[in-house]
């Protein structure tokens, strides 16, 4: 009898072989414990790249994390405070969509803005007729506070040590956030919280 | 820094501040990170913020790994730990009481969301997925053309596609996936 091949094997194990063939040829493996091994490896194998549904995060998470660790930027020279008005480089609610589609105001809103050397991502969540923001700073330096202000209240967090900031449940509104950081403010004019109005 | 740099030698050098290094851990796995929180049911941007939590995880834990070649498996069981605080914070009805909360989701996986098994399984297939990307291009297409899609094709189509016998697909398979076995034998994968 002619020896199990291992491209008879492979074909058993992705299912190629006709019922009548992949019998016979399962009834000789039976009988082979290195033939038998080499068929549930290659079928185990198989059916790890056929049921791989995993997906690639898309580019701008990717872009996100990449940002975490940056090079430092050479200590400023002198005591002068910077003042810096951010500006705005994309908003998830105003992304493309599929023709039909529109954006929905009730998920989570992603924005993202540059100012000199920082980026700053803000998140804002719909919550209970009320809105959450949190965010990050990336940047040279990262030791700093957030203040919200609106029109009747100002909300001030700290940033951790790593740029980020969460603040409490505000009403919806028109608010503006300055980042205050050791050697540079940094300033978000208009942040409209609202569903109705997604522009900024 | 090389593609092929391996992930103990990857983690030291994001632990001196390497952002090459840092860039090239980040893309090796960030497919397995962002499948963890899509797998468990959670929306694009929950997966994001999930994402990112654990990017910002392993940036603060860089110089407590202790097993930087197993850095994957890490990621993994972070991604699983992120996904189900998220879950906590978008579906707050579901959550445990006030005092336990924090220290729960801070410790214990909620497994019934993505079982160990199921953890495990996406993991050996993020492990096949870098063994293919070490083959040569000729098998990394054929293994993807005949094993991820969803409808493959024929042999006789990719006879057609790339001008080669039909009888040669079925033993340049064979030979495609023992190569891929050995590579991922080799990686202890």
């Amino acid at each position: 009898m002619t020896p199990i091949t291992a491209e008879q094997i492979i074909d058993l194990a992705e299912g190629r072989l006709p019922p009548s063939e992949a019998a016979a040829l399962r009834a000789r493996i039976a009988t082979d414990p290195v033939a038998q091994a080499e068929l549930q490896e290659f079928e185990a194998l198989i059916s790890l790249m056929r049921d791989d549904d995993s997906v690639d995060a898309p580019d701008h998470v990717i872009a996100r994390a990449l940002r975490l660790m940056r090079p430092s930027a050479p200590a400023p020279k002198g005591e002068i405070m910077r003042r810096f008005i951010a500006t705005l480089l994309g908003d998830s609610w105003q992304a493309p969509l599929a023709i039909g589609l529109r954006s929905d105001p009730t998920s989570l809103r992603s924005l993202s803005y540059r100012a000199e050397d920082y980026d700053l991502d803000l998140q804002v969540l719909p919550r209970a007729g009320q809105w959450q923001l949190r965010g990050q700073v990336l940047g040279p330096e990262v030791d700093g506070s957030v203040t919200l202000q609106g029109v009747d209240r100002t909300i001030n967090a700290p940033l951790n040590e790593l740029g980020e900031f969460h603040l409490p449940l505000v009403d919806a509104g028109v608010y503006s956030l300055l980042i205050t950081l050791r050697t540079c403010e940094i300033t978000i004019e208009r942040l409209e919280l609202s569903p109705l109005t997604p522009s900024i | 820094m090389r593609i092929d740099d391996d992930d103990a030698a990857l983690v030291k050098a994001c632990q001196r501040g390497d952002a090459t290094a840092w860039e090239t851990l980040v893309r090796r796995y960030q497919r397995l990170i962002y499948t963890i929180p899509r797998r468990i049911g959670l929306g694009d941007d929950d997966a994001a913020e999930v994402f990112q939590r654990v990017c910002v995880a392993l940036l603060e834990n860089l110089s407590k790994i202790e097993q930087p070649e197993r850095i994957g498996a890490w990621l993994a069981t972070t991604a699983r730990r992120e996904s189900w605080r998220q879950v906590r914070r978008i579906r707050p009805s579901e959550s445990l009481d006030q005092d336990d909360e924090q220290s729960q989701a801070m410790q214990i996986p909620d497994t019934s969301l993505l079982p160990d098994e199921l953890l495990e399984r996406i993991e050996r297939q993020h492990a096949v997925r870098r063994a293919l990307e070490q083959l040569d291009d000729w098998c990394r297409t054929l293994l993807t053309l005949l094993f991820y899609r969803p409808d493959p094709p024929s042999y006789s189509d990719i006879a057609n596609q790339f001008g080669i016998p039909e009888g040669s697909i079925g033993p340049t398979r064979a030979r495609c996936l023992q190569k891929l076995r050995r590579v991922l034998e080799g990686s202890g994968a």
